[in-house]
């Protein structure tokens, strides 16, 4: 005998299926979407509930449908939103092109003066604020601020031209 | 009454990528930045650059020159001064 489930039923059944299903994913449009797949099933396969408690059958149901998605999800992997992808999962390994500006930039660096390196080495890798440069360089704040500044502009142009020479070269090749 | 304009320089865009949380004048630097594209670009171009130096620390501590340096200098931190002239 093929049993038919009511839509009053079922209607009155889908908070507490709601609830469960976000018990059972911790996210509630994982949970929405657990519940909609689990009546969907519970409909596909009316003609074999026994009629006696839908809540309870279609709890059994919600159930299978999240650990067949568990399983499915530790072959194929989870989707999720690119804003709340983890940065560590989103970054990609250095391409050549990144690399050769990394070079750049240490090469610049190398033919700065002394005093430019030295002052860069204390703020941007130590960390140090530009009180204490200051102090232990024995010179004015202020002279720390420009020096900083100047050396900053003669790497960046450093760069600079080490990416022109680089795109001039390109183009030579090309032609 | 007039608007106050307060002065930004180049210098204030550098220490805000320095030390951004300790900066005082925080609030009206990113009220420019939000406004003033170039301001932008170059705090990106600063950051950037300081990411850069940050990553190639082993690179540049090569020059043992520039290492004894900066290690005498760091030193002087918790040690007294030893300045290097």
């Amino acid at each position: 005998m093929q049993t038919q489930i009511s839509p009053a039923e079922l209607n009155d059944c889908l908070p507490a299926l709601n609830r469960f299903a976000l018990h059972l994913t911790k996210n509630s449009d994982r949970a929405s979407d657990l519940v909609q797949d689990s009546v969907e099933r519970a409909l596909r396969k009316a003609h074999l509930f026994d009629g006696s408690n839908l809540r309870s059958w279609l709890f059994t149901i919600c159930r299978r449908v999240f650990l067949n998605q568990i399983r499915s999800e530790k072959v194929r992997g989870v989707a999720v939103e690119l804003d709340d992808a983890p940065q560590s999962r989103l970054a990609t390994a250095q391409t050549q092109e990144q690399t050769m500006h990394y070079n750049d930039v240490v090469e610049a660096f190398e033919h700065l003066p002394l005093n430019d390196k030295v002052i860069l080495s204390l703020i941007v890798i130590e960390g140090m604020k530009y009180e204490e440069a200051a102090e232990m360089l024995d010179i004015p704040v202020g002279t720390v601020r420009s020096r900083l500044s100047r050396a900053r502009s003669r790497l960046l142009s450093m760069v600079g031209e080490e990416n022109s020479k680089a795109e001039g070269t390109k183009a030579a090749a090309v032609m | 009454m007039a608007k106050v304009e307060h002065l930004i320089t180049r210098q204030d865009f550098d220490a805000f990528v320095d030390y951004p949380s300790a900066n005082a004048r925080s609030a009206v630097i990113l009220q420019r930045l939000s406004e003033d594209d170039g301001a932008f670009c170059h705090v990106m171009e600063v950051a950037n650059l300081n990411a850069d130096l940050l990553a190639a620390k082993a690179r540049i501590y090569k020059d043992k020159e520039l290492h004894g340096i900066v290690r005498r200098l760091c030193a002087g931190r918790t040690k007294g001064n030893h300045r290097v002239a």
